[in-house]
């Protein structure tokens, strides 16, 4: 059976990056994941590509890169280009053959889908999947009008993404009794995970007390519910050639792809996000492992409710029991499993285009660092308010020919 | 429903009949504290999640109408009203908003 494997990974720095331009960014997350795979040639060389990052020269043959897949939201709005795949194409020497993804905020996670479906169908060998987005050039509330877009523009007009949530996050309370500091709880984990990570935009331990004392935003989400407007790019290489070099490299074991009503009025329960549930049950069958199986998970915690939605329809925790086990700790070092060791979107970050990326990215060289056992890890990226779901399990490379 | 020209207007104001004057019950109400720049004008405002009295009870989404403050189970009428800030030589936009017509009554 084909495998696909990551055989090469990368995250920029996520943040407020005001001297660095979209171009740069994709510039940064490629070269990087392409020396990821076999080093650099010499630790010392120094070579300055066309959007001014320096990089070493990878040991590894880019013309291998048979096609790209370039995630991104809205490139167009955010800095006036479009044409992203011609763009990125020409950062290699080869221009290999490249195609932009959109999906609003699963734009990499559907970029990883269709990456994939190339891989298995036999077409490629070797693909990049790189996603980013340049989102601090323009004001606060253009970026909630241009975010609002991935709406149904004419259905949900006079919505806003947080307001979206809220309606959720109500639900959640009114039907299972979730609390105000269990919100709160999900954001200060994850920002307690992000002082570890060296990528994150906020590098800060924050009380619950201080998330529920924030700004109000649209009731019952205030400002420190909400993943923050972030720059970044994060790319990924995933092979299915089978030589002994990328022996003991991740392996995708499963992904699943789901979809539910754009228009959050017509779907069928407010309390649980469906497509998230259907890409969760497709990835696990994939994989052949329950939700028990995973150690750790990078979902989609947009909003504080988000992850509580995730942790139960991703199976981790029983339905209505997601914000009570995020308050007794049962969702981080010590608990039974660890959501968002990265910080997740809350506190690494969320630059829209690159977050499925580096969802991958980000567990990918995880599990590189565990050698002794099997280990399985969750990704699960989300577009629009649950319209779109994209659900990887990776395990590491050990006992992997 | 936003209208940014003409054409788009002509085509909603369609829409508008659907649910103008009917009426039904707020399922979900958030108060909306931050929004884009054309709707800041109406910040704060509610967003509510509708349940109509007719066509199959249908859901829908609109914005509350100014001068109220929504709860889950309100009984509300369907109205039309500005939705948004326009230049002066601009159409007018206009679309459906919800006005309250009672409170939540508890059983």
């Amino acid at each position: 059976m084909t495998k696909v494997k990551i055989i090469g990974q990368s995250i920029t720095r996520f943040g407020e990056l005001w001297d660095r331009s979209l171009e740069s960014l994709f510039e940064q997350a490629i070269w990087e994941s392409l020396i990821s795979i076999d080093g650099p040639v010499y630790q010392k060389q120094i070579e300055l590509r066309k959007y001014g990052v320096t990089t070493q020269i990878p040991r590894f043959d880019v013309r291998q890169v048979e096609a790209v897949f370039v995630a991104n939201m809205s490139a167009q709005a955010f800095t006036g280009q479009s044409h992203l795949g011609a763009l990125v194409s020409q950062m290699l020497p080869h221009n290999p053959p490249a195609i932009r993804v959109e999906g609003a905020c699963a734009s990499g996670g559907l970029a990883l889908v269709a990456a994939q479906q190339a891989l298995l169908s036999g077409q490629y060998k070797t693909v990049l999947v790189v996603g980013a987005e340049k989102m601090t050039d323009v004001s606060a509330t253009q970026t909630t009008k241009i975010l609002s877009g991935a709406s149904e523009y004419q259905s949900e007009y006079g919505s806003t993404f947080p307001a979206l949530y809220s309606l959720l996050a109500q639900a959640h309370m009114d039907a299972f009794g979730t609390t105000r500091n269990q919100l709160s709880m999900v954001s200060s984990k994850n920002h307690a995970h992000a002082v570890e990570n060296p990528k994150a935009q906020f590098r800060k331990k924050i009380s619950a007390d201080v998330v529920g004392r924030s700004a109000l935003i649209a009731d019952p989400i205030r400002l420190l519910d909400c993943s923050p407007v972030s720059d970044g790019a994060s790319a990924v290489v995933l092979s299915t050639k089978n030589i002994k070099r990328y022996q003991g490299k991740p392996v995708i074991a499963g992904f699943g792809h789901a979809q539910d009503t754009l228009n959050l009025a017509d779907r069928k329960s407010l309390t649980e996000l469906e497509a998230t549930k259907k890409a969760g049950q497709i990835a696990y069958r994939a994989a052949g492992i329950k939700p028990k199986d995973i150690k750790f998970a990078e979902v989609h915690d947009c909003f504080t409710i988000a992850e509580i939605l995730a942790s139960e329809d991703l199976g981790f925790f029983t339905k209505g029991s997601g914000g009570t086990a995020a308050e007794q700790g049962q969702t981080t070092y010590g608990g039974k499993i660890v959501i968002n060791p990265s910080g997740g979107l809350k506190a690494c970050g969320h630059p829209v285009g690159a977050t499925g990326v580096k969802q991958l990215a980000y567990v990918a060289s995880k599990l590189q660092e565990v050698q002794k056992k099997r280990v399985y890890a969750l990704t699960h990226n989300v577009g629009g308010s649950g319209a779109t779901a994209v659900v990887h399990i990776v395990r590491n490379g050990i006992y992997e020919k | 429903m936003k209208n940014s020209n003409p054409a788009e207007y002509f085509r909603n104001s369609k829409q508008w009949n659907q649910a103008l004057g009917e009426t039904g019950v707020v399922l979900q109400a958030t108060t909306i504290s931050v929004s884009s720049p054309e709707l800041q004008p109406f910040v704060p405002y509610d967003y509510l999640l509708i349940k109509l009295d007719s066509q199959d009870q249908k859901i829908i989404s609109a914005m509350g109408a100014d001068g109220f403050i929504f709860s889950k189970g309100d009984r509300v009428r369907m109205v039309l009203k500005k939705i948004a800030s326009s230049a002066s030589d601009d159409i007018i936009p206009y679309g459906l908003k919800a006005e309250k017509i009672s409170e939540r009554i508890d059983a």
